[in-house]
């Protein structure tokens, strides 16, 4: 008899892991354009209209193209979010978001723990910021941050500040 | 205002999730209850109390084992994300997130008129002491809290036809009756009502009550931990019922006696509910005449009966429920 009710009542959690999982997956059925994962950058264009994705042109040798994991969404504003790993020590070593919303800033896996140093410049008309520091790891941590556009586009890399800034450009025409 | 932002901070991200983690706790422990034919309102009341500091503490605690718990790449796989839901339109460009906020605010809003301005009317109620006939011990009936215990409190007689019960604890405990009361009922019904306050004084000296009440108010906004308080309350007064049974050894007492001053006065007619004005009163008096009733049928039938050894199931509960909300951000 308890061995039974033992089995119910794990079902009945079985089946409560089911309707959260399904609850939490209806928004995508009914909005195409809700925060997902998608394969590659194309599909984002592509599904979310998107038009202008920001990619640097400058790549440090150790990233790997393409991007390990691309997050997009349509709404409540667009926005996009790529994540980059080291071809050598499977780690994320670079992200880069934008997204079409004042102060938009994402902070994943990668995130500046002990600020060192702030500095703001100007380079082509944009005013940027940047912030070095240290990560979790305490690796050598670098962020920069401007408006491009009407994007707010964020980069965050575990390098130092001259090789961000030389990707950070690479992003400005 | 931009509420997906609003969501975004600390203090959106506590209130979301105190709210979903409450919410799986609440569905887990009441299938836990029907399950296992759960009817000990002690070991319910216990389960209960957990619902209340899952809300408060499984965030800030998930979030120091992981503090990448909030980002995105945690959210994709997880087994509920609220950001999809709050930031979704439903009607118009209407967010859920919206629909959200009117939730709290009305919560918030039950909690302020029905809990926390009775709490503090009381409070300035019960330093002005009502109008008393002196210690009970020495009027008309005697001996009646013999065998009571051995730290019995004060009883002071409320010089009033209406009936009015209930007791103050700190140093000198009181228990106050009124007039109309012990006219009302007769010896060994008063002395099981009498035993039920001297249970409430006895049960609100332990601090966990206390600091249950604390919590609740921090969690003024959620909805769950609303109901589920009002459950713990009426646990309560199970649990002095039960202690009250055991002192006096006549739950048949304490039944009568519940049934002489609530019920009697208590008739609810369907054209009652049709009157619109009359709706919320009648409902309110209805679900009271629901739980004195239950609270009746509990002393007539399966009174005492202490359901041991529920540990081992409260920790694997907890567990469960622990490991499920970790993946609820």
């Amino acid at each position: 008899m308890r061995i039974r009710i033992f089995f119910g009542f794990l079902l009945t959690i079985l089946m409560i892991l089911i309707t959260i999982k399904f609850i939490n997956y209806l928004p995508l059925i009914i909005r195409e354009d809700t925060m997902r994962q998608y394969h590659d950058i194309e599909e984002v264009r592509k599904r979310l209209n998107i038009k202008e994705i920001h990619i640097p042109v400058y790549f440090p040798q150790d990233l790997m193209w393409p991007p390990s994991e691309i997050y997009a969404q349509g709404r409540p504003y667009p926005a996009i979010i790529m994540v980059f790993k080291n071809s050598k020590k499977e780690r994320i070593d670079l992200i880069v978001s934008q997204g079409r919303a004042e102060g938009f800033d994402y902070e994943g896996k990668l995130k500046i723990k002990m600020v060192r140093d702030r500095i703001r410049y100007s380079f082509k008309g944009r005013d940027i910021m940047l912030i070095t520091g240290s990560c979790d790891d305490q690796d050598i941590c670098t962020k920069a941050s401007w408006t491009e556009g009407g994007d707010r586009i964020t980069i965050i890399a575990r390098l130092d500040p001259p090789m961000l800034i030389k990707i950070a450009e690479s992003m400005i025409r | 205002m931009d509420i997906s932002r609003v969501f975004n901070t600390y203090l959106g991200m506590y209130i979301t999730q105190s709210f979903c983690h409450s919410a799986v706790a609440f569905i887990i422990i009441e299938r836990t209850f029907h399950a296992w034919k759960i009817t000990d309102p002690f070991v319910k009341q216990r389960f209960r109390i957990l619902i209340i500091f899952i809300a408060i503490f499984s965030m800030p605690l998930y979030q120091l084992m992981n503090p990448h718990r909030g980002s995105l790449a945690f959210r994709q796989y997880a087994l509920f994300d609220s950001s999809r839901w709050l930031n979704l339109e439903l009607i118009g460009s209407i967010p859920f997130g919206f629909i959200f906020i009117i939730i709290i605010l009305i919560t918030s809003g039950i909690f302020i008129l029905q809990e926390l301005i009775p709490l503090l009317k009381h409070a300035i109620e019960s330093r002005m002491p009502p109008s008393v006939e002196g210690d009970y011990n020495s009027s008309s009936i005697d001996n009646i809290l013999e065998g009571l215990g051995e730290e019995l409190p004060d009883i002071k007689v409320i010089v009033d036809e209406d009936y009015i019960l209930y007791s103050t604890t700190g140093r000198r405990p009181v228990v106050y009756i009124s007039r109309g009361i012990i006219n009302m009922l007769t010896k060994r019904q008063l002395r099981s009502v009498i035993a039920h306050e001297m249970a409430h004084i006895r049960r609100n000296k332990l601090p966990l009550l206390t600091i249950i009440y604390l919590f609740r108010i921090l969690m003024f906004f959620n909805l769950f931990i609303l109901i589920e308080f009002r459950r713990i309350v009426q646990e309560e007064e199970k649990i002095c019922d039960d202690i009250a049974a055991e002192k006096t050894g006549d739950p048949a007492a304490l039944a009568e006696a519940l049934e002489k001053l609530y019920m009697d006065n208590i008739s609810i007619t369907g054209k009652d509910l049709k009157r619109l004005s009359n709706l919320k009163e009648t409902l309110e008096e209805y679900s009271h005449s629901l739980q004195i009733e239950s609270r009746i049928r509990r002393l007539n039938n399966s009174l005492n009966k202490k359901e041991g050894g529920y540990w081992g199931m409260f920790i694997s509960i907890l567990l469960v429920i622990m490991v499920i909300n970790y993946f609820i951000v």
